[in-house]
């Protein structure tokens, strides 16, 4: 029984944090049309502002991990106007150019903090036992807070005005621009809703993963995979696939440690196979 | 401007145009090229040592500051044959591709003898290059058995090859043996372990044979797990709880590439098992610092640390740390650091007593006879052992077989001598921010602790 | 002549300019006396440019792109790496296996992917090659603990000398560069591009899209393999790092993007662009990975097409204003063109048209169509059928099923139920390129040309499909281009691209392509939408003429009135479900159908 409540809580706990990094590379598709591939350096790029401040700076942990939020919520925007808006008639090219962006920030942070794993400093120190494991409250409460933000996002795009003119924009670009929605304002928004979802995403997950600069782009696969897998521009289709993800691999890990990376790419390989568009994805006409 | 590409009538101008093209990217590529090919300009008086390294690595790093320090002190006290030492280093990225360019590069570049290499896929890379370059090389950080292999089926074109540290990987494995049998046995009374591997090629030889090993080198300790995960693995939860559930008194780990991340959730979840065993990551300095006090309690084996190895390795420690001209923030020398100043060292003695340097075959072939005395066998037993800080150097002998019950009937020659008063590496534990060494018994500085939580 | 079947001499000069720069390169151990770190890094570049170019003949060619190409490169390393060890065969002989294994797998590949587009084509051929970099150490195929690596030296060995390396390379370079452009050249590249262009257009053009999905998998796959089976010979070992990471499949798109797409010769030239800067910049020691990425990411932003296309577009358009050339002319042509237009068809009877109600006498025959998206039912109990040599007219609002009904019998969509016949045949639910050798064409509502080529190179994608040398094998395919032109009055713009066309033009392009796959039964989808009445006039008269070549038509509109001249019988449809059907003046005055149609008056 408690291994059933083991995977349980830490497929969750794991799961979440794929959810936000997810859900950000999802609406910048959605939106913008387009595939921010550097979106795993982004979620890297945060956690190392917050290392920087935390430890190189001795900044108080609150204060880093503000910092890092903000500074990405205003890098990810340029990195659009600067980058990607001037090719985005060419979708191939600012695939491949923001690919080579995150080669660049991995680069950066490798000349910076060398390639050196390091682990962040916990928001939330301490630990409960819950149903018989070991769980630090900093896990609970990345996880609590990613559900949060997720929550708030959907809220918001669903209630709010500006919410609706984020849908229309992904629906219909032109369309929505002839019914007076501001889209280049619009996008500069997401852009910076997706930097700061990154961020947090990196922030947590470095305090109990650890961060490198030279890692196995791990946040980038997770992203694409659930994003595609998803369905494109769903975000709840990308929920469901951060999910199925997260628990195939806690469940893998419990039974089959060497085999844990194997069975998240099978799923991947045999769900594309039998759905083309993904689990919530539009059919392609 | 028309709005098309490509529209390009047929015409007599194209033979022109193209031939324009061709004739203007054959110069463009002869322009390029031209730099890349040697020879570099050599100053003949002094000595080129060349570091194949993965130079963004801390290891990198250290591995670059030590042989700094090195070359000075040498050029201090009237350098090599009249000659001053200099220095040159070229990026191995831990890439086999990269290497095998790196030390085509040093050649290129002039080195007279190359040292270094940490990961051990980039040191098989160099395969190619070595009976090519044909310049000795000393490797500092690789364990792979590959190369000493190469050296034993085909001397002549690989006799350049020396491994000045760490032993390679089978010893490796008989030195964690012997320490489960020695200290976590011996002194600390366990029982069971539970082995905790990164799933790596290097790793499966250790995990499958650790058992029988025991067992023929008269343990009493049982194996109870053998858990082996994906180096991608990011929750390590139940792992840990498997590990706990099956009862042992402590994890051994295998772990090189990965290392910081099962450390970190090892300390955050406060697994009630010890971690000890073999952790690369946690050899760096600033280990402590990285995993946020995770590695208090930490065990791992290391080549060298700041205890009376020999003589000589307390003061090279102090005057690494002290050394700040270079890489400031690396304090603590990691096991390629110490070894890489031995190999120099080493090298030093060896062309001094051969009195010329590799300037073709025939020189270096006696600089070569030289280093191979080094821990020569006379009577059975190895003389002429080099002093040095990771402990008494020497090199097996061609046709000689080491004890390896993994592979009984290969020799290694060239490849460091293991065994009691010899290279053996030494155990540490992370204490209050402090590597402190643990075994062997003569070199220990603090006793064995207990991660906090089990205090 | 048109630019798209050039005259061969020039071909052949061509070919022998590209060779000046090879001929440079196989110099260069005589110009830089064998220097080893040099010829090494040439090695690497010239290993890398094969890998580059696999790439293109698949992503940049059918525009299938490929995340995942390390898959085919692992697959031939190993293979020849496994293999020498099992077997001590030579490199002669495993590299090429290593190739053919490779190319096996671009076939397993293919499976899966031949379903996807875009991103999600590019997801599963990174998950596969991900998976097969997690899968290869848990086989255990390595012994001497040696990382993972299978060594195979020395059996694998090429060779000691690194001289005698390079040159293989070299050789292997040029044999492939010619062969991938011995591809990308023939009617297999065009349809490649053709694919890249417009995938279902492809398909309505009669192209087999699968089949050459696969086979440029098969091509890239081999290619690949033979580079990566190389490489590791060259190496010595095999491993993950060298031939299975991640990092190698991006380095892979980088270099041919970088050079150019879709240009075969391109990526050479990025792959050299790659490797030899990288090396260049190894003074910077631990920055030169960085600034290398900073002046790729600024090639790419400045020059997006690539460094080898951006340079020949503006050496070409340098060239054009010294030279300003003269348009080619067609003098020759028209002798034939004035035979062509207006010809009968050869072997065709013309029935008379105007034929009620012959139900033997079926061309076309649809019995019960019916096809649901979701929950919508898009067509519903649709029967009808076309007589040989008639025009039928389709007509309905906007939405009612038109379009649906054509791209069930072309095969685009599967029907939920009922029946298609051709000829007495069944081809229900027949994959497009079938439905099409059988002998259906159809235009597309909105034009749909394939941008990137001219007219005539337009019309030549559906005579790929050969169906027409069935007919005649006498007839040379540039003749039939011109023909398809003639007819349709395209012929002097044979050599224009669709993007400097009128309205009117496009529609006779689309006509055109559709009478280039021979077809007895002509689809038309809104021919006239958007058009002046002059235009309508033009493309009228196009269509009667077509009717009287011995071509049955079926017509889709919504303007009744400029229908209703043209056609022998109408079949009104109104959501999903016919209507009304009979000649144009009965169904006018039917009840059902004025009131559902007409009553706003008509349009």
């Amino acid at each position: 029984m408690s291994t059933l409540a083991e995977i349980l809580i830490s497929g969750f706990l794991i799961s979440s944090l794929y959810a936000l990094v997810a859900v950000g590379f999802t609406m910048i598709f959605g939106v913008a049309g387009v595939m921010n591939l550097a979106h795993g350096a982004f979620v890297m790029v945060g956690a190392y502002i917050a290392i920087w401040a935390a430890t190189m700076m001795g900044w108080n942990i609150y204060l880093a991990f503000s910092l890092a939020i903000i500074g990405m919520a205003l890098f990810a925007p340029l990195v659009y106007r600067l980058l990607v808006r001037p090719i985005s008639k060419r979708p191939v090219i600012v695939f491949l150019i923001t690919l080579l962006l995150a080669v660049l920030l991995e680069q950066t942070m490798a000349l910076l903090f060398s390639t050196t794993p390091r682990i962040l400093p916990r928001l939330v120190t301490g630990d409960i036992y819950l149903l018989g494991i070991n769980i630090s409250y900093n896990r609970i409460v990345a996880s609590l807070i990613a559900v949060g933000i997720i929550g708030l996002l959907w809220f918001t795009v669903q209630r709010t005005k500006t919410g609706q003119a984020i849908l229309a924009l992904s629906m219909n670009r032109k369309g929505a621009a002839l019914v007076g929605i501001r889209a280049e304002r619009i996008t500069l928004l997401v852009w910076a809703i997706s930097g700061a979802l990154a961020a947090v995403a990196g922030l947590f997950s470095a305090s109990f993963l650890g961060i490198s600069p030279l890692g196995d782009r791990l946040p980038l696969v997770i992203a694409f995979s659930a994003v595609v897998l998803g369905g494109l521009g769903s975000i709840p289709g990308s929920l469901w696939a951060a999910f199925i993800i997260g628990y195939a691999e806690t469940i893998t890990a419990q039974f089959f440690p060497e085999a844990r990376g194997l069975v998240s790419l099978f799923i991947l390989i045999v769900i594309l196979t039998i759905r083309p568009q993904g689990l919530l994805g539009r059919e392609i006409a | 401007m028309t709005k098309s590409n490509n529209h390009w009538p047929d015409s007599s101008a194209g033979l022109s145009r193209r031939s324009f093209l061709k004739g203007a990217g054959a110069g463009a590529l002869a322009l390029s090229l031209g730099p890349l090919a040697g020879p570099w300009v050599q100053a003949a008086e002094t000595i080129t040592i060349g570091m194949a390294n993965p130079l963004e690595t801390f290891f990198g790093q250290a591995a670059e500051k030590a042989l700094l320090l090195g070359i000075k002190q040498i050029n201090a006290s009237g350098g090599l044959l009249g000659k001053n030492l200099d220095l040159i280093t070229s990026d191995t990225a831990g890439r086999p591709d990269q290497a095998l360019l790196a030390v085509e590069d040093l050649a290129n570049r002039g080195a007279d003898f190359l040292t270094g290499f940490f990961f051990s896929e980039a040191l098989i890379g160099t395969i190619p290059a070595i009976p090519v370059v044909r310049k000795i090389l000393l490797d500092t950080g690789a364990s792979t058995p590959v190369l000493t292999i190469q050296v034993s089926k085909d001397y002549n074109n690989f006799k350049f090859f020396f491994r000045l540290g760490p032993v390679n990987s089978f010893f490796l494995l008989q030195l964690s043996v012997g320490f489960v049998r020695d200290f976590l046995e011996g002194k600390l009374g366990w029982k069971k372990i539970v082995l905790l591997a990164e799933d790596s090629a290097w790793t499966k030889p250790i995990t499958d044979s650790f058992q029988t090993l025991l067992g023929a080198f008269g343990s009493k300790v049982q194996v109870v797990d053998v858990i082996r995960y994906a180096e991608s693995t990011t929750d390590f939860t139940s792992l840990f709880s498997r590990a706990v559930k099956a009862g042992s008194d402590g994890l051994f780990t295998i772990m090189a590439h990965t290392g910081t991340r099962p450390t970190a959730q090892w300390a955050a979840q406060k697994v009630p098992l010890p971690l000890v065993g073999i952790n690369v990551q946690a050899q760096q300095g600033n280990f402590d610092q990285l995993t946020n006090g995770a590695a208090e309690s930490v065990v791992t084996l290391t080549s060298a640390a700041r205890a009376p190895v020999t003589k000589k390795t307390i003061p090279f420690v102090d005057d690494f740390a002290a050394f700040s001209d270079v890489f400031p923030q690396v304090t603590i020398p990691s096991y390629n650091a110490f070894s890489s100043y031995d190999a120099l060292f080493m090298l030093k003695e060896a062309v001094e007593k051969a009195g010329t340097l590799p300037d073709n075959e025939a020189n270096t072939d006696k600089i070569i006879a030289e280093l191979e005395q080094f821990g020569a066998l006379k009577d059975g037993k190895p003389t002429d052992l080099f002093v040095g800080t990771t402990g008494h150097l020497g090199f097996y002998q061609r046709g000689e077989i080491g004890v390896t019950p993994l592979m009984p009937k290969q020799a290694f020659p060239h490849d460091l001598r293991f065994g009691p008063g010899l290279a053996g590496g030494l155990w540490i534990q992370w204490q209050s921010g402090k590597q402190q060494v643990i075994s062997p018994a003569n070199l220990k500085t603090a006793g064995f602790v207990l991660p906090p939580w089990m205090r | 002549m048109t630019p798209a079947l050039a005259r061969p001499k020039w071909q052949l000069i061509r070919y022998a300019l590209y060779l000046i720069p090879l001929v440079f390169l196989f110099l260069v151990p005589q110009l830089f006396a064998q220097n080893p770190f040099l010829l090494n890094v040439l090695i690497l570049a010239n290993i890398w440019a094969i890998f580059a170019m696999s790439w293109d003949i698949l992503s940049g060619y059918t525009g299938q792109i490929s995340f995942g190409h390390s898959f085919f490169i692992g697959l031939g390393g190993y293979t020849s790496a496994l293999l020498s060890l099992a077997t001590g065969w030579s490199p002669w002989l495993t590299i090429p296996i290593g190739g053919v294994v490779a190319a096996l797998g671009g076939l397993i590949l293919a499976a899966p992917a031949l379903r996807l587009r875009g991103p999600y084509l590019a997801l599963i051929t990174l998950v596969i090659a991900l998976a097969l970099q997690r899968l290869v150490p848990m086989l255990n195929l390595s012994s001497s603990g040696a990382e993972g690596a299978i060594l195979c030296f020395p059996k694998c060995f090429i060779s000691y000398n690194v001289t005698t390396k390079y040159y293989y390379s070299l050789i292997l370079l040029a044999l492939v560069t010619v062969g991938l452009l011995l591809v990308a050249r023939s009617r297999l590249g065009r349809a490649f591009e053709a694919i890249r262009d417009d995938e279902e257009a492809a398909a309505a053009a009669g192209l087999h899209v699968s089949k050459y999905k696969s086979l440029a998998f098969l091509i890239s796959g081999f290619v690949a393999g033979l580079g990566g089976a190389f490489l590791v010979n060259h190496m010595t070992f095999a491993s993950s790092g060298l031939v299975l990471s991640l990092n190698v499949s991006i380095e892979v798109i980088i270099a041919a993007v970088l050079g150019g797409m879709g240009t075969i010769i391109g990526p050479i030239g990025g792959a050299y662009f790659m490797v030899v800067l990288r090396e260049y910049l190894r003074p910077l020691g631990i920055w030169r990975f960085f600034i290398f990425t900073l002046l790729a990411i600024l090639v790419l932003f400045f020059l997006p097409r690539g460094l080898f296309t951006e340079l020949r577009l503006r050496l070409r358009q340098f060239w054009r204003q010294l030279f300003p050339s003269t348009p080619v002319s067609y003098r020759p042509l028209q002798a034939a063109a004035d035979q062509a237009d207006g010809a009968p068809r050869p072997l065709q009877s013309v029935p008379s048209p105007k034929q009620a109600g012959d139900a033997s006498d079926w061309l076309l025959e649809v019995k019960d169509l019916r096809k649901a998206f979701g929950g919508l039912l898009a067509v519903n109990k649709m029967s009808f059928g076309v007589h040989p040599g008639e025009i039928l007219g389709f007509i309905g609002p906007n939405g009612a099923g038109k379009t649906t009904v054509f791209n069930l019998i072309m095969g685009l969509f599967h029907p939920d139920g009922g029946q298609v016949r051709f000829r007495g045949r069944e081809i229900t639910g027949w994959l497009p390129h079938r439905v099409v050798g059988a002998g259906i064409a159809r235009t597309f509502q909105i034009p749909r040309p394939f941008a990137h080529k001219t007219v005539a190179e337009n019309v030549a994608i559906p005579a790929l499909s050969g169906r027409h040398f069935a007919r005649s094998r006498s007839i040379r395919r540039e003749e039939w281009v011109q023909r398809c032109c003639a007819r349709t009055g395209l012929l002097a713009k044979a050599d224009i691209y669709p993007s400097e066309l009128p309205d009117a033009d496009l529609r006779r392009l689309e006509i055109a392509k559709a009478l280039a796959t021979d077809p007895e039964l002509l689809l038309l989808d809104e021919p006239f939408a958007g058009l002046s009445l002059a235009e309508m006039e033009e493309i009228s008269q196009l269509i009667e003429r077509l009717r009287r070549e011995g071509h049955a038509i079926v017509l889709v509109d919504h303007n009744m009135r400029g229908l209703m001249k043209l056609v022998d019988r109408v079949v009104v449809i109104n959501f999903g479900e016919k209507l009304a059907e009979g000649r144009p003046d009965q169904v006018a005055e039917n009840q059902d159908v004025q009131e559902a149609y007409l009553a706003g008056g008509g349009r």
